[in-house]
């Protein structure tokens, strides 16, 4: 407590930092694992080496992994792009599975239907496969964010500023509340972030949370409905 | 009028849907192609707006082969309601059925309000309007279906099993509602259906169909039950079914109609 009392002026600057680090990979994350959901949807043949790869990238632990972007782009390890790389390829990793999900979670019948009326390839995607897609698309995002907020804690090895810094600090110089102080700053800023992105979803999706009270109240006598209820 | 010349549809996996199928339906009547799951009557319907390309054959619109229209601009001149509606379920009722005129450049003011007079048209409250398809009973939501359908006032409906899903006493209604809406509207349509009384009821001509689309007999209901082809006809359409056969007997002055197994069904008048 003490610790905290006479240092809590850094936190909001290591918060900052932390922020700024992770939003770049989040929304990268999502603009390049959407299409790459959505084609393995549509093409199933390349779909699942595609779906596999992928998953697998999250398996390359993040050390090696900075060291490799490191060697094959040139940057500097303090160079806040390195860092956004490499959460960005795990945050790929993370929701690409979840984004072909999310399209194959669209009730086909309502897809063929669209297209019957006479909406043209891009305005099936953009107003009725992805506005449908969002709930599952929310769930993987959420997942994604919270990853990605406590691995930006791992930059700190390299010298990148972040919440990551009260854990190696604290680690060399023996305070406790340091560490622990970084660990709840970390699980906390976690949180709120995915709590933005639920209440993003919300918003964008009232007919979903509509249908979903509605099933909850009805659930002993509702018949089911599509994947998404 | 739609014109299917010799269309057959072969799948990638060398399933055969249709084979060498054709049949003419002139304007302003309703055709319903009658068959179980496997006879290709889904895909016939959807060759007519280009959702389903034919291997071979062409499939013709007032003359003209639709094979060289943009399928996008003949979806949106042809009305599709299909199975469970078919509602996008993220969008409001009203929006649902003003989709079509939307696409075709309509103003969104314009489009609804048109759309409110549709749901009127098909028997359904301009208060459904806000709500969202899950809302609505099964069977409202296939009258929004036929309102959308209706939205673009398309020359063409074309309709999947529209009330497969509902039960039959809504089913009734709803084919009462097509039958009325048909007497004001006089649209081509082609009716898909494997309830064997719901295309004797709805239909000007009946087409019975086999597996891969073969025509097994077309003609009126009356025709269909009076002189089934063959016993495959017979059978599909239940013509020695005992509640197809019926006697008739006089009981007070009145001659009533008796199925075989003795239950008066209706009075002759």
């Amino acid at each position: 407590m003490k610790w905290l009392r006479n240092n809590w002026q850094e936190i909001p600057g290591l918060v900052a930092d932390h922020v700024t680090l992770s939003i770049p990979a989040i929304v990268l994350s999502v603009i390049i694992a959407v299409p790459i959901g959505r084609l393995a949807h549509k093409r199933r043949l390349i779909g699942g080496p595609v779906l596999g790869i992928a998953s697998m990238l999250y398996a390359i632990p993040s050390l090696p992994l900075i060291i490799a972007i490191l060697v094959l782009t040139g940057l500097s390890a303090r160079s806040m792009w390195t860092m956004t790389i490499a959460l960005t390829v795990y945050g790929v990793a993370l929701l690409v599975r979840t984004s072909a999900d999310a399209f194959a979670a669209v009730d086909k019948n309502v897809h063929d239907a669209a297209v019957a009326m006479g909406h043209s390839g891009t305005s099936v995607f953009w107003r009725v496969d992805l506005p449908l897609a969002v709930p599952v698309l929310v769930s993987g995002i959420r997942v994604m964010t919270v990853s990605t907020v406590s691995l930006v804690t791992v930059g700190a090895l390299v010298g990148q500023s972040g919440l990551g810094w009260l854990l190696t600090n604290g680690f060399q110089r023996g305070i406790a509340a340091e560490v622990a102080t970084g660990v709840i700053a970390t699980a906390l800023l976690a949180v709120i972030l995915d709590g933005l992105v639920m209440v993003a979803g919300r918003l964008l999706t009232p007919w979903a949370a509509r249908r979903h009270r509605r099933t909850k109240s009805a659930r002993v006598t509702a018949r089911p409905r599509s994947a998404l209820a | 009028m739609i014109e299917f010349q010799q269309v057959s549809k072969v799948y990638d996996g060398g399933t055969t849907a249709v084979a060498d199928f054709s049949l003419v339906v002139e304007s302003h009547r309703t055709v319903v192609l009658v068959g179980s799951s496997g006879s290709g009557k889904t895909t016939l319907l959807r060759m007519v707006n280009r959702m389903v390309d034919p291997t071979s054959g062409k499939v013709l619109i007032d003359g003209e082969d639709i094979s060289r229209s943009r399928a996008v601009a003949l979806r949106r001149s042809i009305g599709y309601v299909m199975q469970q509606g078919g509602l996008l379920p993220h969008r409001s009722v009203l929006d649902n059925v003003a989709t079509v005129p939307m696409l075709n450049g309509v103003s969104r003011k314009q489009a609804r309000t048109a759309a409110l007079g549709l749901l009127e048209r098909v028997g359904l409250s301009a208060a459904l309007g806000k709500r969202y398809p899950f809302e609505l009973s099964g069977g409202q939501q296939q009258r929004v279906g036929v309102a959308r359908a209706l939205a673009a006032d398309p020359n063409i409906l074309l309709m999947d099993e529209p009330f497969g899903a509902v039960d039959p006493i809504v089913r009734r209604e709803l084919q009462d509602e097509l039958l009325r809406l048909q007497a004001e509207l006089g649209k081509t349509i082609l009716f898909v259906t494997h309830d064997v009384d719901e295309a004797f009821r709805l239909a000007d001509e009946v087409v019975v169909l086999r597996e891969h689309a073969v025509v097994a007999q077309r003609g009126q209901a009356a025709e269909i039950l009076a002189e089934p082809a063959d016993d495959f006809v017979r059978t599909f359409v239940g013509a020695n079914q005992e509640g197809r056969m019926l006697t008739t007997h006089q009981v007070g002055g009145r001659t009533v109609a008796v199925d075989q197994a003795g239950r008066p069904v209706g009075i002759l008048s």
